[in-house]
């Protein structure tokens, strides 16, 4: 099991990324230039698709989600749409493959309902005009932002009180066992949110203590995996706050000429593209950590048991640096054409 | 590694790139000196901006568009856009010019598209040697390409047959990716990652 798939996944994942920095670097420079370009073209194609629309026709609507698929696959390639909280997240906190998957496209999909139930909202209501689409739009990017940040602090403070709690021998519950049990309980209170004990990590009597579990009320795995549905809900709320730009525009292009509904749908396949990119992404993030940690075996005892905790704190730091700053950035700078 | 890939999202999150798109066409005008006093700016937004625009527009019973809504926009633009000088930047030998407050404006609707058609007035006229300029959103967020690559001349027709311009088109890749590694390095007043792909128009006079 030492090289299974994920690691050669992790390999080529963590070459992708390699790659994008060294003297290679114009190979990703052509890549985002294709990227761009396709984007382009998409966003132009698009308007042309939704106007096609109003002459009818099944075609007509099937080309249009069609398009929309694959600008959102393209748009979600470029900077934005949670991938920095997103993947930040992933590296820096142990997350499942399916939990990962789950918080890129749910966070996608939200991004898309909220853009619709904004558009939708505001133009529902009498004499509103697009100023307030316009307006709505930074605030909820704001609000965003500082949930972002509010989920950093959190994060930085769980980091905290595992630290302490590593260092603190537990009490209450094991009075009855051994001292070798009390250590292997701080030794899996570091690895969070149902660690797969597949990497090889040798441990005592795994998550949940053989010997003493029914004296915990709740066993460290699943306090772990409640807490990681937290977060995992924490950030899809607040990156699913923050409208797609793109569908808000293409939204309100419907509307004007009344084709809510294919508006609607055309938004709906731009998160579903939007989602299968930054699940993409999270996936090879996913992976990528599994490699690192492979890597990391081996190493003195002293990494292992501090790494996690240290990681979850940085990363947790840099969330709240992501979301401050992001926070900063959009109070400083409106566009002065949107 | 890591830090690539958060060097990857950093560009300003979600502003960054295009959301829309802007068809330019440039015309240098001449004063009886044959000097450069301005540019006229035409700017042709895509046909989604022009829907984002007038979401919300009132129309009458007929469903006509109220056209002083327009005229609204484009006033409301040109004041938004004056801090940003009006995404005009312009040098001569080397010397970034001062521009005056557009007044002369004009705007309509043609094929579901927005224009709007401004005359840029430099505070002092300008010798017509060496003169560069570049119109971009710093932010990235529109796109602004020439239509065609050309360039017009109006104002003083002696002193425009002695004129040749140039367009040079942006270059991304390479500028981007030092900009990347640069990351210490503190952005230029105003300018962020639009400056990478800005197209650079030279003129010269003899």
């Amino acid at each position: 099991m030492l090289l299974n798939r994920g690691r050669i996944y992790g390999l080529i994942g963590g070459g992708f990324l390699l790659s994008s920095t060294s003297a290679h670097a114009s190979l990703w420079g052509d890549v985002s230039q294709y990227i761009r370009t396709q984007q382009q073209d998409l966003h132009m194609a698009l308007s042309t698709a939704l106007q096609a629309v109003q002459d009818g026709g099944f075609e007509a609507v099937f080309s249009l989600l069609l398009l929309s698929f694959f600008y959102g696959v393209f748009h979600a390639a470029g900077p934005g749409h949670g991938k920095a909280v997103i993947g930040t997240y992933i590296l820096s906190h142990n997350s499942h493959i399916k939990r990962s998957i789950l918080l890129s496209g749910a966070s996608a999909l939200v991004q898309g309902l909220t853009a619709i139930i904004l558009v939708k909202a505001l133009s529902g209501v009498v004499f509103i005009s697009q100023w307030a689409i316009k307006d709505a739009v930074p605030v909820m990017e704001q609000a965003s932002f500082l949930l972002v940040a509010l989920i950093g602090v959190f994060l930085v403070y769980r980091a905290i009180k595992q630290f302490i709690g590593m260092h603190q021998p537990e009490k209450i519950d094991l009075s009855d066992h051994q001292g070798s049990v009390s250590h292997e309980h701080s030794h899996s209170h570091n690895y969070d949110h149902g660690h797969d004990h597949g990497h090889g990590h040798s441990h005592g009597g795994g998550e949940t203590c053989s010997s003493c579990g029914h004296n915990h009320a709740i066993s460290p795995k699943q306090a772990a995996a409640a807490s990681g549905w937290r977060e995992t809900i924490g950030i899809i709320i607040s990156v699913g706050i923050r409208p797609c730009t793109g569908s808000v525009i293409v939204l309100t292009f419907a509307e004007l000429f009344d084709l809510g509904w294919a508006g609607i749908l055309s938004v709906f396949a731009i998160s579903i593209g939007t989602a299968i990119t930054v699940s993409l992404l999270a996936l090879m993030t996913v992976y990528f950590r599994s490699f690192a940690v492979y890597l990391m075996q081996g190493r003195e005892s002293m990494t292992l048991r501090y790494g996690p905790v240290a990681a979850s704190f940085i990363g947790g730091l840099i969330i709240l640096a992501l979301g401050f700053s992001l926070m900063m950035d959009a109070m400083n700078n409106s566009h002065p054409l949107f | 590694m890591i830090f690539t890939f958060f060097v990857m999202q950093f560009p300003k999150a979600s502003q960054a790139h295009p959301h829309a798109w802007i068809d330019l066409e440039t015309t240098v005008i001449f004063n009886e000196d044959s000097q450069v006093s301005g540019l006229k700016l035409r700017w042709t937004f895509d046909a989604l901006y022009t829907g984002f625009a007038l979401s919300g527009v009132s129309r009458d019973s007929e469903g006509r568009m109220d056209k002083t809504f327009i005229q609204e926009l484009a006033k409301e633009n040109l004041s938004n856009l004056e801090e940003y000088s009006y995404f005009t930047s312009m040098d001569v030998a080397g010397k970034r010019q001062r521009f005056d407050t557009v007044t002369e404006f004009l705007t309509d609707i043609d094929e579901g598209r927005l224009w709007l058609d401004f005359t840029l007035p430099l505070r002092e006229p300008a010798e017509p040697k060496d003169i560069t300029y570049s119109v971009y959103d710093p932010s990235y967020y529109i796109e602004i390409l020439h239509k065609d690559p050309l360039i017009g001349f109006a104002g003083n027709p002696s002193a425009e047959e002695n004129c040749s311009y140039s367009i040079l088109n942006p270059e991304p890749t390479e500028e981007l990716i030092s900009r990347m590694a640069d990351l210490d390095k503190t952005e230029t007043a105003g300018d962020g990652i639009g400056q990478f792909f800005a197209e650079k128009v030279s003129v010269t006079c003899y």
